[in-house]
């Protein structure tokens, strides 16, 4: 299906408002640097001599500071809504979101297990070898895997006869989500009130953490969804049909759900490795894309991206500076500003969507 | 040709077909018919898929059906089901340019757009072509799912290829009297240019009007098999649907006309027969849904 012209505007909309946000969001915080001086700094960096003033401290803000975690930030808020996206289309059902398969429940288990048995496992020499190993991704790395072993469980409850029952998951997704839910549960109940800070901060999300390192590592895990995602969406608009139709018009169902199963848990897997639980983007930014230019899945994926991006960078911008100095989870600002934007498209849209 | 033989389907304990064969030839209207329950949708299932079966094979244009790759089958053969989304959030151009997905990659190119405007005009659909899919009614929406379907195997001049096959699961069933026959008459006109059409339909007398052959099934196997004149006699459809009938030869047309005898229809045997039908169709449609 193509896009329509509506959807060309939105997208290139989407596109310009991103870079002024990327902008924006690189300038502001404890330590102003003009959009002028972003420039300059970005062509000092390729070699060209700057043509506006800036001092050292900004750039080494800018470098070293600010643009990884804009940069993160664009990449976790692309991954979660684009995730989100694809689940929607995939389960056919507007509730569906990353975390309904699992991942974020196996990744709050693993991640507040870490937090609690840190200071045990730590003693162990075992431990002290494989930390030394990956240093200080520890966490990320047992709460990627975490969020893989979840989805992989769930996946694999929701086959019958080599076929993927799309009902069988959304079951299975939840049955996790309440295991994982106890379990964390559990643990928490164990823990001291220094881990229970960082339990809540954790699932609450920052991008605190961001640094060159984390955005070279989840960058694979983002940028390969980000590719091929979007190549399957003649094949999601032909499973709106139902999933008989669209393998009666040649598409491999199957094939197509373990595909955009192992994606999305690619992307949203690292993006809550290295951000924590930020919850909303992948449910609601989907939404928004199709209630403001419709169902074609090929605009609301390239859309949702570049929307869950905007949301993210927006959302941190917030949270660094509405309490500056300190800062405030990023999980709380995207709630905070995307449900009114949200419930304000809802009842615009409400007349011209009852048929939908 | 498409040739099914020998088919039989288990499910359970229950026995839905039992060594039932059909062949369907380039410009013939197939039509398997029978009461609910009888096993219509799961052969036509079996014969439209790729299925797994234990007994029995069918072969398309010479070939096993399970070692046609799923595109390959997609462009020589369509399928119309019996339950389609009533909610597609698209226009209705849209949805009838789906059936042209196994032709393109990315982007329809102009025959694509060509040949959803010939469809829209075959099925005289014009003044629906711009209106959202969800808007329209029962009978429009099944219409425009035949033109989807009718869009993925629709042959143009100077098109080499070999048979291809048209799939319908009750086409009519949501049709007023008008379009009923419109539909059926472009069924027919595909027939005339070389496709293969085989439908499950419930109304005898459009059968008799329509189909070059029909397949009567009973509770799983072959009742009868041949033209709708050699099926259809008084005392095999008071046997398949405990019904008295009168055959009437219309004096216009010329047409085998099937009319049900009311006067001797029971009250208990309509209720006994109802809910010996629902636990039919009920377990039918687990069938197709597990198949």
């Amino acid at each position: 299906m193509k896009i329509s012209s509506t959807q060309r505007v939105i997208l290139i909309s989407l596109f310009l408002l991103l870079i002024l946000f990327v902008v924006l969001s690189a300038g502001n915080g404890a330590l102003y640097i003009s959009p002028s001086q972003i420039f300059s700094i970005v062509l000092h960096k390729a070699g060209i001599n700057e043509m506006v003033i800036f001092d050292e401290g900004q750039y080494n803000v800018f470098w070293v500071i600010r643009f990884p975690r804009v940069i993160l930030g664009l990449l976790i808020g692309a991954a979660l809504a684009l995730s989100g996206a694809a689940l929607q289309g995939l389960f056919r059902n507007p509730l569906a979101d990353p975390g309904l398969i699992g991942i974020s429940a196996g990744a709050s288990l693993s991640a507040v297990l870490m937090i609690v048995f840190l200071s045990t496992l730590s003693a162990t020499p075992y431990f002290k070898y494989v930390e030394g190993l990956i240093g200080y991704y520890t966490l990320n790395i047992v709460t990627f895997i975490g969020s893989c072993v979840t989805s992989l469980f769930v996946f694999r409850l929701s086959r019958s006869n080599g076929k993927t029952i799309v009902t069988n998951m959304l079951l299975a997704g939840i049955a996790i989500n309440a295991l994982c839910g106890a379990l964390t549960g559990l643990i928490t109940y164990y823990a001291t009130d220094a881990e229970l800070r960082n339990i809540t901060f954790w699932s609450l999300g920052s991008l605190g953490g961001a640094s060159w390192n984390t955005v070279l590592t989840i960058l694979p895990f983002v940028l390969i969804p980000m590719v091929m995602l979007p190549r399957l969406s003649k094949s999601l608009n032909a499973l709106s049909l139902g999933e008989r139709e669209a393998s009666n018009l040649g598409i491999s169902v199957d094939r197509l759900k373990i595909q955009i199963i192992v994606l999305s848990t690619m992307a949203v897997g690292s993006a809550v490795a290295v951000a924590g639980i930020i919850v909303f983007v992948g449910l609601v930014v989907p939404h928004v894309l199709r209630m403001m230019g419709g169902y074609n899945q090929r605009y609301i994926l390239i859309g949702s991206s570049m929307a869950g991006a905007l949301l993210l960078t927006g959302s941190d911008l917030l949270a660094r500076v509405l309490v500056a100095p300190a800062e405030l989870p990023i999980g709380i600002i995207t709630a905070l500003i995307g449900t009114p934007v949200f419930i304000w498209i809802l009842i615009k849209h409400k007349k011209e969507s009852q048929f939908i | 040709m498409l040739q099914a033989t020998n088919i039989s389907y288990t499910i359970g304990s229950k026995t839905l077909l039992n060594h039932v064969s059909l062949q369907a030839r380039p410009g013939e209207l197939l039509v398997i018919a029978g009461p609910n329950g009888a096993g219509k949708s799961t052969l036509l299932k079996i014969v439209s898929d790729k299925v797994r079966l234990d007994i029995g094979c069918v072969t398309i244009n010479g070939k096993d059906v399970m070692h046609h790759s799923p595109k390959e089958l997609a462009k020589i053969r369509a399928v119309l089901s019996q339950s389609f989304s009533a909610n597609l959030p698209f226009q209705v151009e849209e949805v009838i340019m789906m059936g042209r997905y196994p032709h393109f990659e990315e982007c329809p190119n102009d025959i694509d757009h060509t040949i959803v405007q010939e469809i829209i005009h075959e099925l005289d659909i014009k003044h629906l072509a711009n209106r959202a899919y969800a808007t329209l009614s029962g009978g429009e929406q099944q219409r425009v799912q035949l033109g989807r379907v009718l869009a993925q195997i629709w042959r143009r001049e100077n098109d080499a290829e070999g048979t291809k096959y048209l799939f319908l699961d009750e086409p009519v069933s949501s049709l007023d009297l008008y379009h009923q026959q419109t539909v059926l008459q472009t069924a027919s006109r595909m027939t005339q240019s070389g496709y293969c059409v085989i439908a499950v339909l419930h109304d005898l007398n459009l059968i008799s009007q329509y189909a070059d052959n029909v397949l009567l099934i009973y509770q799983g196997h072959t009742e009868a098999y041949g033209s709708p004149a050699h099926v259809f006699t008084k005392e095999r459809i008071k046997n398949v649907y405990g019904l008295d009938v009168h055959l009437i030869k219309d004096t216009v047309t010329g047409q085998l006309l099937i009319v049900p005898d009311t006067t001797s229809i029971k009250t208990n045997q309509i209720i006994t027969n109802k809910s010996h039908d629902n636990c039919n169709s009920i377990l039918v449609n687990r069938t197709l849904e597990s198949i």
